[in-house]
């Protein structure tokens, strides 16, 4: 029966029958909690699309580093990545900065310029006789069960780098967040900050992507930050609440993923992602919806005149 | 007299090529209270830009204290307008006022006593201390430039630059504010506020700056705040109705 089938699949992935479950639920975990924080910068800053931009950037380094070298070598593949998607979050804000581009325009230019550069080279690769076994593919909406342990490490090294590196960085980075101007003018150097943001956000990207795949990389930076927003007033409980859901969100797609052969890590972990952010849209604290009709509600009740006293 | 503590050196300044403020210049001495006026598009917020140092003059120079400005940072306190930030931002009013102290504490060093100390004095002096624990959205307009100037206070320094402070505030803060500005003063720093109510000029400023592109006048400001100079900076779309003493009225 059907449902047999699906017990024995959970029961296999919680008693990590396989070590490569294991890693897989480990990346996807990681690369939640990587994203929730970077992207909570991101997101209020007003850069949520930076994030799009530099994920679907990432695409042409994959494949131009696998077209280059011949070999599906992970580190040769992310460097790619990394020096593809710096140049694209570069571009974006370089353009932005310049008056006849808006940043919407200019992350609407990069995004789709890189895109489709990758996908060229992606279909270039598929007519190479190394390349249909490459499995590029997989770097579109991610593979988590195809990360092997040493990738896995890595992943935890870079991830914990970036990490402390934004921990050291907090104090400015949230000063220039909230308010650039005064940042300024007490002597930051906010240019130099942002380059820092944009590159660890290229960081963040280019670590995740194995896991959630270009596509999608910029859901993960945007869904548990916005989630978190509704959870709470203070910037740390935000940071602290959108990276607990963004690893709980990669917990669950990747058991998702496991559940349901064929379904991509990427599109399970955003579905997760997604159903807290509903969950946080009705009842949190800040904005909820159904949390502000109950105070409404409450607020005129307790003003309403003529009550027997 | 000692230095003076902001000198302005023929500053131009441009957007696009276009300049909205033309070979500035004026100094202001020290342990006073100025006011930056004149028209919508004058240049006076693109001028405290170059003051605090976001916007780097096309030609000419701001010393502070006799010193290039970018050396003097340290003394200068900016307080933005408020409708430069999103106030919409997950912060409580007590976490702003305590950006203050980043000067002090630097990346990680500890919110010691001597922090925390200027923070609870700061929050007192603008009457904040119950709102604290509020989400800065959650404030009044009033309440929020009152934060503002906390942030301020806590960060300390000798020259404070406030870009219009007053604009969508009750009257009750304004006062507080006044009064606060005052007490800056007196205490021998420098305040230059950018201000729009020509009706109340007379009674917060000693000095005056006004601005339309070109600089009209600088000076104490029952010498510089006359018809003629008023004229000159509005053009002809003013009207002065001078009441009794020092009560003056622009009308569009």
């Amino acid at each position: 029966m059907l449902a047999n089938l699906y017990i024995e699949r959970a029961r296999e992935f919680f008693y990590f029958q396989y070590d490569f479950v294991a890693y897989a639920l480990g990346a996807s975990v990681l690369v939640g909690i990587v994203c929730g924080l970077v992207g909570t910068f991101l997101v209020l800053r007003g850069f949520s699309l930076i994030g799009d931009a530099t994920g679907h950037a990432t695409l042409p380094g994959v494949a131009g580093a696998f077209v280059i070298t011949g070999v599906q070598h992970p580190v040769a593949l992310l460097a790619g990545a990394l020096v593809s998607g710096g140049l694209g979050a570069l571009t974006v804000g370089v353009f932005s900065r310049g008056p006849r581009v808006r940043p919407d325009a200019a992350i609407g230019i990069v995004l789709s310029v890189f895109f489709g550069v990758g996908i060229v080279l992606l279909a270039y690769i598929q007519g190479l006789e190394t390349g249909r076994q490459a499995g590029l593919e997989q770097f579109l909406f991610g593979n988590a069960a195809a990360i092997t342990p040493g990738q896995f490490w890595g992943l935890v090294v870079v991830g914990a780098i970036l990490c402390a590196a934004i921990a050291v960085f907090y104090r400015p980075l949230a000063l220039m967040t909230f308010d650039e101007a005064y940042a300024k003018a007490m002597g930051i150097n906010t240019m130099a900050l942002e380059i820092g943001l944009l590159a660890a956000l290229s960081v963040a990207v280019v670590i995740s992507i194995q896991a959630v795949g270009v596509i999608l990389v910029a859901a993960m930076l945007i869904i548990p930050p916005s989630t978190g927003r509704f959870l709470s007033g203070r910037l740390s409980m935000v940071i602290l609440w959108s990276m607990v859901l963004g690893g709980l969100s990669g917990a669950l797609g990747a058991f998702i993923s496991y559940l349901f052969a064929g379904v991509a890590t990427g599109p399970a972990m955003v579905l997760a992602a997604t159903g807290f952010f509903v969950v946080a849209l009705l009842f949190g604290p800040q904005g909820g919806v159904v949390t502000q009709s109950i105070r409404r509600r409450r607020r005129q009740a307790s003003v309403a005149p003529g009550g027997a006293s | 007299m000692s230095e003076a503590a902001v000198t302005v050196d023929g500053v131009t300044l441009s957007y696009d090529g276009e300049p909205v403020v033309d070979d500035v210049t004026f100094s202001l001495p020290a342990a006073t209270l100025v006011g930056v006026v004149g028209p919508n598009g004058a240049g006076k917020s693109t001028l405290i830009k170059a003051m605090v140092g976001t916007k780097k003059p096309d030609r000419g120079q701001v010393l502070l204290f006799g010193r290039p400005a970018d050396n003097e940072r340290g003394a200068l306190t900016y307080v933005p307008q408020r409708g430069a930030v999103d106030w919409d931002f997950p912060i409580t009013a007590g976490e702003v006022v305590r950006q203050g102290r980043f000067q002090s504490t630097g990346l990680l060093g500890r919110f010691g006593a001597d922090d925390r100390k200027a923070v609870q004095k700061a929050m007192e002096s603008v009457e904040i201390t119950d709102l604290r624990h509020r989400q800065i959205g959650a404030l009044s307009g009033g309440q929020q430039q009152r934060v503002f100037l906390a942030r301020a206070l806590a960060q300390g320094g000798e020259l404070f630059i406030l870009d219009e402070p007053f604009a969508g505030v009750d009257a009750a803060t304004e006062s507080a504010i006044v009064d606060v500005l005052r007490a800056l003063r007196d205490s021998g720093k420098t305040v230059v506020v950018v201000h729009h109510d020509l009706m109340t000029v007379t009674d917060y400023f000693d000095r005056l700056v006004l601005l339309n592109r070109n600089l009209i006048a600088c000076g104490p400001t029952n010498e510089v705040f006359n018809e003629d100079s008023l004229r000159d900076t509005y053009g002809g779309r003013v009207a002065i109705v001078t009441k009794s003493g020092d009560d003056a009225r622009a009308e569009k």
